[in-house]
């Protein structure tokens, strides 16, 4: 148990290394919350939403990019992908350690550490910005204690996710194809690529059984109040549930993939 | 014009060397552009506009500038990942070779897996088109046609402006990334959902609104203003600036390679 505690201690501190990559990626946060703000009040100015107030999309839009680094959907790591590309996995394979809670950690420790270097200035800025735009307070104590806990089990849910995916990519070799459309459906059904209250109401019917609302739709509406504070409490119940399954999946998944693949490079 | 040829006989056949592998990023660059159409589909379902904007005329708008952009990300991606060239020194290369260095940057990379895009987005504004036009004039046909090419010329100039920061700056600049990228987010959208301001800039600033939101409106017969037709036309001249931009920025180059 200490060692994962101490590998998850050192790969976080890698990835504070890189300040730079951090501050690069922050102009796109600023600027694409002040695109998104721009379009979604078009929208409003036109017509308004009975549960979804401006401020809550607000809300939304700014918390979206504050924490972006923490729950988008696809990973942008290469490093794991390249391990499996030129044979370097087997050196992972002779570790005493789990191979599956190593990665987990790895893709963890990832998001926190980008989290950590970008979401204060984002969250400073869109507090700053003027009325109608900014991003307010959240309705009470408690919600605001949801939300930090419903983003956390969120990013457990992601990365679980992400080990499904990524070990499937280890035996079919390749990371672009199915992997990518994947997560292009994800980010749809995530709330990144649009706020889910926004979509039609059909598909979140559906939605709402599935995991991916869970990752961070969940905590944004949290903070907003524009859920329900018992349907807040189910779905953070199920958020733990799904934690289990996707775990379990994906441990299953890697267990026949550790038998079959074949080690690349030489 | 041999050159061109060359250049692009020989990435398709780089791409081609992985075969499912090109044709699986080729759809799934496809449903990428679906998806966010079916954003906006739902945005407008949602707030109800959709009596108040004709279907078919979003589509058209949509698929002009997507059709635009991706034939730019297809032919011209050598701009958009400058900085690469620049990184690695390879630019010096293509500068002590005696061939345009323009035409040598966009054969630099093409990038075929866009193909997949660009026909879905073609697809579309062929279906949109024949939707919209009532009475088919010569006149509008070649609006149909220039309308793409100015969108394909602007998305080319913003790459290219973006590209001559690099010389200064080395990486490339991801604030610069973004002005593209937001400018074809904002001009997804019918144009006519934003407040004056942003009209305006897009304008004069960056005058995406010159090659969608104005030719289509003469393709559908909202106005009869022949000046609208050779609107498209006015992006010939940010391709110019930009091509000014560049060559100043090439002037302060100095080789980054060991």
């Amino acid at each position: 148990m200490r060692a994962y505690y101490s590998y998850f201690k050192s790969e976080l501190m890698v990835g504070l290394q890189y300040r730079t990559a951090a501050l690069a990626g922050l102009s796109t946060q600023f600027f694409w919350g002040i695109i998104l703000s721009f379009i979604y009040t078009a929208f409003y100015s036109h017509a308004s939403l009975a549960n979804f107030s401006i401020n809550q999309l607000m809300c939304y839009v700014w918390l979206n990019q504050a924490f972006f680094s923490l729950v988008y959907p696809s990973l942008n790591d290469g490093q794991i992908m390249s391990q499996i590309k030129n044979g370097g996995v087997a050196y992972e394979l002779c570790r005493p350690y789990d191979l599956y809670w190593w990665w987990y950690l790895k893709m963890l420790s990832k998001r926190y550490a980008s989290c950590m270097l970008r979401c204060l200035p984002v969250l400073i800025f869109a507090v700053l910005l003027p009325v109608g735009y900014k991003l307010v307070a959240p309705v009470s104590i408690i919600s605001l204690l949801l939300f930090i806990i419903s983003l956390f089990l969120g990013t457990l849910v992601i990365t679980g996710i992400n080990m499904i995916i990524q070990s499937i990519s280890f035996f079919t070799n390749e990371d672009k194809g199915i992997g990518s459309i994947f997560y292009t459906f994800m980010a749809l059904l995530s709330g990144i690529a649009i706020p889910l209250p926004l979509l039609p109401d059909i598909l979140n019917t559906i939605n709402y059984l599935l995991p991916f609302r869970l990752i961070s739709d969940l905590a944004y509406q949290t903070y907003s109040g524009s859920m329900v504070l018992s349907n807040v409490l189910i779905s953070i119940f199920m958020q733990i549930i799904w934690i289990f399954i996707l775990i379990l999946i994906g441990k299953l998944i890697m267990k026949k993939v550790l038998t079959k693949a074949s080690i690349q490079g030489g | 014009m041999k050159l061109i040829k060359n250049y692009l006989s020989m990435h398709l056949k780089v791409s081609l060397e992985y075969k499912s592998s090109f044709i699986l990023s080729c759809i799934s660059q496809a449903i990428y552009m679906l998806v966010e159409l079916f954003t906006i589909y739902a945005l407008f379902l949602k707030f109800k506009l959709l009596n108040t904007f004709d279907i078919n005329e979003m589509l058209l708008g949509f698929s002009t500038i997507w059709l635009g952009y991706s034939l730019a990300e297809l032919f011209a991606r050598g701009f958009d990942h400058f900085d690469k060239l620049i990184v690695r020194g390879d630019f010096d290369l293509l500068l002590i070779r005696p061939r345009s260095i323009f035409i040598q940057i966009f054969g630099s990379d093409i990038c075929y897996e866009k193909f997949g895009r660009t026909l879905c987005a073609l697809l579309i504004y062929i279906y949109s088109a024949s939707k919209v036009i009532t009475n088919l004039t010569l006149l509008k046909i070649s609006l149909l046609i220039t309308m793409v090419i100015g969108c394909f010329i602007l998305i080319i100039s913003l790459f290219i402006i973006g590209a001559s920061f690099c010389f200064v700056t080395v990486q490339g600049i991801e604030a610069i990334n973004i002005i593209t990228n937001g400018t074809k987010q904002v001009a997804e959208y019918p144009l006519s959902i934003y407040k004056k301001p942003v009209r305006m800039f897009f304008t004069f600033v960056i005058p995406i609104v010159l090659i969608n939101y104005y030719p289509i409106s003469y393709l559908t017969d909202k106005t009869g203003n022949i000046l609208y037709v050779f609107m498209p036309l006015v992006t010939i001249i940010s391709f110019i600036i930009s091509e000014y931009i560049f060559h100043i920025g090439m002037k302060k180059y100095c080789s980054t390679g060991s």
